[in-house]
Parts: C-alpha cells; structure tokens; sequence
C-alpha cells in the first residue's frame, strides 16, 4: 500500500505557502484596549489583493464572534458580522471564542480569516534582523549545504547589502515557544527556514528539494516585501510587513516601520515631507513628490483613514486596507525614515 | 485338483503400490485400479492397493473424478511395489455458490486455494472478496480501498469473522493482504445482505472465513515471498487423528525510514492450532494474531517549511489482536453442528510524541454456538447463540492544533474532547430458523428469529427474518428472503454521544439461479434495504445520525467452465443507496450505480497457467471542497465544504493480468508467477488533494501501469 502511494504522484500546486499572491487574508492580529472601562478588541489583517499590498477600492470587511472557525464557513458576504470596517473596535465577547473576518472584494472574491481571542500570550514582533551569508551564494550553494545543521554554522555579516543570488539570514526574536512564518509579495527568492525563529533566504528561485538539478535564477535588482508572521501556541499571533533593498535599489526612502517608499529624489533625515502620487511599479501603489526634509506640524494633517494618533504615513495603511491608494492619492503627508 | 490350484495360484502374482497425490504426497484413497485383465480394486485410506493378476504385461488404469486418469503398463510380476503420483482434476475456479441448504438469500464461497492464483489477490485470498459482487469497486490502493462498502453498506456495517468468532478487522493497513494467514483458510464466505438469523449485529454484510481441520496426512509446508512481505506455513500429523499447524507472515521493509516515515508501516500475522480429526468430530485449540504499526510525520513535509516540520511532533499509530480459544465441529447422522469459545484482546493506539493520544484496549470473553438437526426428512431445525462480553480501557487526549491530522487514524483524539473510562459491555445473540422441505418439488422454507441485546445501549430487539427457495425446474433455483436487521453503534461512539441509536433495517432479497448445461451458470439478484438510524463516523467530529437510508440493487452473475481447463466468471450491478438529510436525499459514500468484475482463467498446459481479472465501477461520492477559512492562530486554512457527496470520483477500470508456471514434483511444488496490473490514466486517480488554503484542487494519481514477482513453494 505505501509502496504504492509512494510510486503514486502529484502535480504540484503553483502557489506555496510564502508566496504573497492572489486576493487572500495573510496575517491577523488583534490587541485589547479599554475604552470607558469597558474592553474592546482591535483586530486587524493584512489584505492581499490581486497580488499587492494595496488597492484603489476597499474590500467590504465585516468583523464578529464566533464559537469557532468553521462557524465562517456557512457564512457569505450578507453577514452583517458585529462590526464593519478595516480595522475596527469590536467590544470583547469572552465566550465565543474567535475572531471572525469576512472580506468581499469588488470582484466577488470573499475570504474568510478567524483568529483565537482571548488568548495566553500574544507575540511582541521587534525589528527584523538581516544578515548576509558570507561563503555562499545562489550559484555555489549544494544540497549538503542544506541540512538544518550546517546552515545554523554559515558565518553571516549583520546588515550586509544584498546582491541578486545572495543570501540572506532573517530572524526575529521571540519569547520561548512561539515561532515565526516568512513570506514575500511575488513569491519573490526562496525560503528556508531555520528554526522557529529564523529563515534563510535566497535572492534567486531555486527547487531547494532538487537543488543539485533545478534552474537557479537570480530575483531582479529592486525591493523586495516580506510579511513576518510570528504565532503563540496559544493563538496569538502578530505580524511586521517590511522590506528590503536587493541590488540597486530605485530612488526611494526607508519608513521607520521599515516599508520602502518610492521617492522622486533621494532623500534622508528623520523626517521627510511629500506629496503622494499614484505609481503601479511601486509595493505600495505610491510615490512621494515634491520632497522636502520637514518635520510634522503639530497638529498635522493627515487623511481621515489615518490611525488616530498618528503622526507617520506609514504604507501598511494599504496593506491592512486602512486606506485605499484612491483615498491617498494627492495626500501631502510626513515620513518618519529609519 | 492340487496341480490346477497350484497353477492358479502361480499365475495370479500381486502387483502391490501405492497412489499419492502428485506435488504434495499426500496418500489418495478411494482411486479405482482397473486391471486390462479385468481386475478392479480400490486404494484404501493409506492410498495402497494390491491386485492379483497373471504373468505377463497388463495394463493399469487409475481413475477418479478428482484426479487426472493415469495409465501404466506393467510387467507381472512386478519387481516392487509401485509408487505412482495422480495430479488433481481442477478447475481453476474461484467461486463456488451451492445449491445448498442455507437460510440466506445470496452467499459468495471462496476457495482459498485455488483463489491464491486469481489476479490482483496478491497470493492473498480475502483481497477476492473486494472483487465479488455487491462490494463496491473502490479504487485499490486509495485510503478508502479495503472499508468493504456491500450493497449499500459502508465497511463497519459489516462484521469479520474467523471460525465464528469476530475479529476486529479484516486487512493490514486496510487492504495490503488479510489479518488471516491465508494458508490455513479453506473458505472465505461472503452473506452481502439478507443473511439468516445466525449471523446478527449488522446492518451490512458478512465475511466468515473457515479455517482449515482436516487433519493431514503427511507433513505440509508453504512459503512464499513477494516484494513487500514473506510468510510460511507448516502443518504435520501427529498421532491419533491429532494434528498441529501454525502459519506467519510478515511485512519486511520496515528496514527502511525517511522522512515522512521514519518507521516504515509494518504488520505481521500469525496462528497456530492443534486439532484432533476424527470421522464425526474436529477438535481445535488455537491461538492467532495480527498487528500493524508505523511512526509517521504529523505535518505532510511536501506543504510544510522545514522549521515547521522540525517542530512537528511524530505520531505513532498502532493496532494489534490476539485471539486464543479453542472449537469443536461434529458432523454425526441427522445432526451437525459447532461450539467456539474464545478470549480476543484488541488494542489500538494513536500516540503524538508531545504527549496526547488515544488509547483503546478491549479484552472480550466471544462464544458462539451452532447446530443443525434433521428431525425429519421435511424438518430441520438449526439454532445457536453469539455471546460477547468485553471490558474497555479508554483513554482519549485532545491533539490540538493537531487534531485534523490525526483524526482519520484516530477519530476520537481528533475530536479533542479527551475521557477515560473503562466500560463494560455485553452482547447477546439467540437465533433460531426451521427448514421446512417440501420433498416433492423441493421447495425449502426457512422462517426465523434472532433476539440480539446490547447492555451498554441498554437495546434489545427481535429480529424476525425468512428465506424461501424453489426448485422451479432441473436446473433453476428461486429465492426470496426479507427480515429485520440492527445494529448497534461502537463502544467509543457510545461513550462520546451515549444518545445514539441502534440502527435498524428491514432487508429483501429475491433471486433466480438457473444452471445450463451443467456448464453455465446464471444467478440474477434483487435487494433492497430500508434503513431507520443510520449513522456516520466522519473522520472528524462526532457520529452523525441520519433519519432514513434505503438502497437497492440488481446484481447478475455468471460462470463458466470449459473441460476444467477454462473457467470464467463474471458480474454486473446496479445499485443506489442514499440517506435522508432535513435537506434532502444524498447519496451515501457507498453509492455506486454501476459495477462489473470478470475473472477468466486459463490452464494452458505445461505447468503454464493464465489469468486476467478486470473490474470497472462507477465513481464513489465525494464532498467538494468550495473555499478555505484562513486561521490566524495557526496561520493554517481550514476547509469549506460544499454539499455532501454531490460530487464523484472519475469512473475506475482496471486490469490485472497473472502469468504463473508450476513445477510440479513429486511431492514438492514449486510456483512463479509475473503479475501487473493496468489502470487508465483516466481511473488513476487515488484521490484528491489540495493546496495549502485549499484555492487549487489536484488528484493524487497512482501508477497506471504496475508488474510484480512472486514465488511459493509447497510440500
């Protein structure tokens, strides 16, 4: 019988579990706040549509309780949920258990997340760290390089620039027990993770299962976005959307949240203003113009589907559908940089 | 006076030998000599025989129906005795219906033996039963392959039994090759619906295999060796009619490991008996086992990242019986009959290395008793009991996140819902039927009761159930048979949802054997079945009752024979089986509209013999899968599923061609065989699968073309 299956064979599917494609919910997190001494949650998601992190028409997403993830299943794009919006305040109801999301496109696509809540213990994502491999590359790397044992021993250069067909080392840093999920928009270079905390990566597309034979192509000089997922045993879970030059890298800035934001000049400086303008080439479907080292006015002005409190544009807007790039475009904003 | 005397006696010398049966040895009484001189005589129990004929040539003619006529010319006197080997007359048939008195409306009888030859059977007689009709045609080799779906029924409706005492289940890893070592199996009975009162319990079929008792005459051995497993058998006489027998085989490639099993599936089986054969009575003490385990991945590692698959834990699935008891069969003048007491330990364990399992272990005191007596020559009464009485040791964890992965092994610690208990549970059977003959026209009325109580479920039912036959002419046979049926659910169901019904059914079987020419034979079957309660077990969540279920069928069989050298059988059927759901009829797992099976086989002579089986079905329902919910917690997708079973596999077909040459010694047989199998790529699929948030569907396909070798020896 397992002989069998064994000689039994499958096509492999087009999509992987890194790759950031399609119209689909990637990420969820929420935290709890107390407003009036009552609790409300904060849930929020990051939204890939059509293949990027933003969209000129905001899904319809609808937030509720429910006693468990398959409850969503029966559910269509008529639930009126218990609250709508992208990222909205939902009072906390103890006894059901999980988070429900549903979120209806323009073009009919509906997806379905949930999210455990309460929970034990919830993921504090810090900064992403990135190391270079220093020895080997895409073009000389073996499928003895690959054994977990002997990747944990690649010496690597902390912050190294990155060339196509390098490789990278990612890692977070978590507390005991929870662990971490990689993934890039495009399905862009190829993953290999660690340990619960770390991954490589590698500038290039590669078969890491038929190394010794596959194709290996170099990833196009540019930037790439990452979504770090980090998850409890418990149910919670956290994320960081962030990105990282490879090569040359187009005339742009670094938000301190660590997105990239395509620039008509370079600039640096702790605070950079600008106007927003529409760009399809860029990740996050906006170039800053007519830029200008300035820092934010107090109070500054910022478009209404800004978080409250904010001070920062901050791309992730889009990417959790905060904002749509319609809503933004024209936006004269302020950019805190790394 | 004294002259003449002395002439005759000098002239009538004894030609002295003995018969044995050729590639075995084994001494064939009741063979006839004939003497060209006009000389008769009989072997006799040790397969001697002594004929007195005159000097000079003559010439000996051996003849029995069962053994291929030998002719030898010999020189009188003869020198020694001689010693002359008979090979068997057979036919290489596989399935024999009788016209035999029975209380049950259809009835499939494997030989063994001769089944071992049949293509696809892998040297395994109880794979055959997959192939007989009634059981649906599944795709072999897919997870669903070896749960017998029988007329209607899904795999735990039905009930196994070796020599009357019920085993807990019928195949290694579900369908590789039976728990039964085949070589001390004589038959294998299939009763797909509609079966008499004797047997009980079961709302699907029923598969009673019957071991071996005779005792032998010499010693007797088998192996055999195929690329997954090997095995052998020995079976010796010993003194005053008493013999002993044990048999054993095992899986070997658990030698290997990678990643995805870093313990390869094994399983082994086993069985030794001692008997006593004596002209009415068979004594039989014996003591059987079966267990099957493997250490497996819980992550598939083909989806998950690497780090995650390190962090996986590996989960153990185990399951193992052993049966010890002992039986005694009398067979005397007007009466017959059988008693078989036994203790059967059943253990299974599904175990995750971080701690969480599911635990079942059952010890069972299982007795069962049958006897037929002719009271007249129009009066047979047979009756009997079936008594079980078992302890249960249960204990359940929660798998966790874990749960889906582990669920179709272990449904209950996928459920996550853990308990522990330890219940006790008693089942009883009476049953009792009349033959009513009417010797003229030799119609035959079988009227019965069977009375079953479960205290566990705290149910007791009367069954009433009566079979009818008539021999409308020489060589046609009507049937009709309908009763009551019931079942009740499993102990670990019970515990989980203590509300669940026994299930009942009323069951009706009509049909018509018409033989032609001693050489055809045509069998055409109706049935249908009316269910009240019908569960499900998926392989997630607790048991579903349904309100209702039916089904029903045609089902036309045929054989032929030509000269014992040709033989051909072959089925066609047609059947539905649905449940009733608040939102309507669906079609159960087991619903397959159409199904047919061929079996042809051929001695071609020179020891050369072949074979071709091929078998075509209707695909099996199949719930779609319409979307994903994508859990945040796990960063997992959990399916969507659209409306049960609307949907199908792709129709199935396959072929399995045997090619087999036989070195028949003198007392040793030596057999190889080359055999392979062809599926269409159209049927290859073994099931479906998905990607990781369920968005792309694919199929599993299984090799379409696929040759094996084996070989046995016997003495």
């Amino acid at each position: 019988m397992w002989i069998l299956w064994l000689l039994a064979c499958q096509q492999p599917f087009g999509i992987d579990r890194h790759d950031l494609e399609g119209t689909r919910v990637a990420a969820l997190r929420a935290r709890t706040t107390s407003e009036g001494g009552v609790p409300v949650v904060h849930p929020e998601a990051v939204f890939v549509q059509g293949g990027r992190l933003w969209a000129d028409e905001a899904p319809a997403m609808v937030w509720g309780w429910v006693e468990t993830p398959d409850a969503l299943g029966a559910l269509g794009a008529g639930w009126e949920g218990d609250v709508q919006g992208p990222a909205p305040a939902l009072p906390l109801d103890e006894d059901a258990g999980w988070i429900g999301l549903i979120a209806s496109t323009a073009d009919g696509a509906i997806s379905r997340a949930a999210l455990r809540y309460p929970v034990e213990a919830r993921p504090e994502l810090g900064p992403i760290a990135v190391s270079r491999v220093d020895d080997l590359t895409l073009s000389t790397l073996e499928a003895a390089d690959l054994e977990a044992e002997a990747r944990g021993a690649w010496a690597v250069t902390p912050e190294g620039p990155l060339q196509p067909g390098d490789i990278a080392l990612l890692g977070a840093s978590l507390a005991e027990g929870q662990w971490t999920r990689w993934m890039a928009l495009d399905g862009a270079g190829t993953f290999a993770e660690l340990d619960a905390e770390r991954s490589h990566w590698i500038a290039g597309e590669v078969d890491l299962d038929a190394i010794d034979t596959a194709t290996r192509s170099p990833v196009d000089p540019g930037v790439v976005s990452f979504l770090t997922l980090a998850l409890d045993p418990s149910g919670g879970s956290d994320f960081a959307l962030w990105d990282l030059a490879v090569g040359d890298a187009p005339t742009g800035l670094f938000t301190a949240t660590g997105r990239f934001l395509a620039t008509d000049t370079q600039v640096s400086g702790p605070w950079v203003s600008g106007t927003l303008v529409a760009d399809d080439t860029a990740h996050s479907g906006l170039r800053l113009e007519g830029t200008a080292h300035a820092a934010p006015p107090d109070p500054v002005q910022l478009p209404p589907c800004a978080p409250t409190g904010a001070t920062s544009f901050d791309p992730n807007w889009l990417a959790t559908a905060r904002c749509t790039r319609a809503e933004l475009i024209g936006a004269s904003v302020w950019v805190e940089t790394r | 006076m004294i002259p003449s005397l002395l002439t005759a006696l000098a002239l009538a010398a004894p030609v002295t030998g003995e018969l044995r049966l050729k590639g075995a040895g084994d001494p064939l009484p009741a063979v006839e000599v004939r003497a060209s001189t006009g000389q008769v005589a009989l072997s006799d129990a040790d397969g001697r025989f002594s004929l007195d004929l005159p000097d000079g040539r003559a010439t000996l003619v051996f003849e029995s129906l069962d053994y291929l006529p030998l002719t030898l010319e010999v020189q009188v006197p003869a020198p020694a005795p001689l010693t002359l080997f008979l090979a068997p007359a057979r036919a290489h048939e596989v399935v024999v219906e009788a016209f035999k008195p029975s209380p049950d409306a259809t009835r499939h009888i494997v030989d063994a033996e001769q089944a071992m030859e049949t293509p696809g059977t892998l040297e395994d007689t109880v794979r055959l039963v997959q192939a007989l009709p009634g059981v649906a045609v599944q795709r072999e080799y897919s997870p669903q392959n070896g749960s017998l779906s029988v007329r209607g029924s899904s795999g735990w409706e039905n009930r196994y039994y070796l020599d009357g005492i019920e085993v807990p289940y019928l195949y290694h890893f579900k369908q590789y090759a039976s728990v039964f070592p085949t070589a001390q199996i004589d038959t294998l009975e299939l009763y797909p619906s509609s079966f008499g009162p004797e047997y009980g319990d079961a709302t699907g079929g029923v598969v009673e295999a019957i071991s071996k008792a005779d005792a032998p005459k010499t010693l007797h051995g088998t192996t055999n060796l195929n690329y997954v497993m090997g095995g052998a058998s020995l079976t010796a006489p010993l003194q005053e009619g008493w013999w002993i027998s044990g048999a054993g085989r095992r899986s070997f490639l658990d030698s290997k490991a990678d990643a995805q099993y870093p313990l390869w599936p094994r399983f082994y089986d086993f069985a030794l008996r001692v008997g006593k054969d004596t002209p009415a009575r068979k004594t039989q003490f014996f003591a059987m086992g079966a267990s099957d385990s493997y250490d497996r991945t819980l992550v598939e590692l083909d989806v998950a990242d690497p780090a995650e698959a390190l962090r996986s834990p590996t989960f153990s699935w185990s399951r193992a019986f052993q049966i010890v008891g002992g039986e005694r069969r009398w067979s005397i003048p007007k009466e017959d009959g059988r008693i078989v007491v036994a203790l059967v330990r059943d253990a299974r364990e599904g175990a995750m290395s971080t701690g969480p399992s599911e635990r079942v272990e059952r010890l069972a005191l299982a007795s069962r008793g049958d006897a037929q007596r002719t009271l007249a020559e129009w009066l047979v009464f047979a009756g009997g009991w079936e008594l079980r009485g078992e302890r249960a040791d249960i204990a359940v964890g929660d798998a966790g996140p874990y749960a889906a992965n582990v669920a179709a092994e272990a449904p209950a610690l996928g459920r996550g819902v853990p308990f522990s208990g330890t219940p006790s549970r008693a089942r009883v059977g009476l049953y009792a039927h009349t033959h009513l003959v009417d010797v003229g026209h030799e119609a035959r009325i079988i009227p019965g009761l069977r009375l079953s109580g479960d205290t566990l479920g705290r149910t007791a039912t009367a069954e009433p159930r009566v079979m009818a036959r008539w021999r409308a002419a020489d060589q046609t046979e009507l049937k009709l048979a309908g009763g009551r049926y019931t079942q009740a659910p499993d102990t670990l169901s019970l515990l989980s949802r203590p509300d669940l019904p026994r299930t009942s059914s009323w069951q009706v079987a009509a049909g018509i054997e018409q033989t032609v020419a001693n050489r055809l034979e045509l069998l055409l079957d109706a049935y249908a079945k009316r269910l009240k309660d019908p569960l499900d077990y998926p392989s997630s969540g607790l048991p579903v009752v349904y309100d209702r279920g039916d089904a029903w069928g045609l089902e036309l069989t045929t054989r032929y024979r030509l000269r014992e050298v040709f033989f051909l059988w072959a089925y066609a059927s047609v059947a539905r089986t649905h449940v009733e759901t608040p939102e309507g009829r669906i079609p159960t797992d087991a619903d397959q509209p159409y199904a047919g099976g061929l079996v042809a086989s051929w001695d071609v002579g020179g020891g050369w013999t072949l074979g071709a089986r091929y078998r075509v079905g209707a695909g099996l329902p199949l719930t779609p899968i319409l979307g994903s919910v994508y859990d945040g917690s796990s960063d997992a997708w959990r399916p969507i599923f659209g409306e049960e079973n609307s949907e199908r596999y792709p129709a199935y077909q396959k072929i399995d061609g045997h090619l087999e040459r036989t070195w028949v010694h003198d007392s040793w047989t030596l057999s190889a065989y080359l055999e392979a199998w062809y599926v269409p790529k159209s049927s290859a699929q073994l099931y479906p699968t998905w990607s990781y948030d369920y968005a792309e569907t694919g199929w599993v396909m299984g090799p379409t073309f696929f040759p094996l070798l084996g070989a046995r020896a016997s003495f």
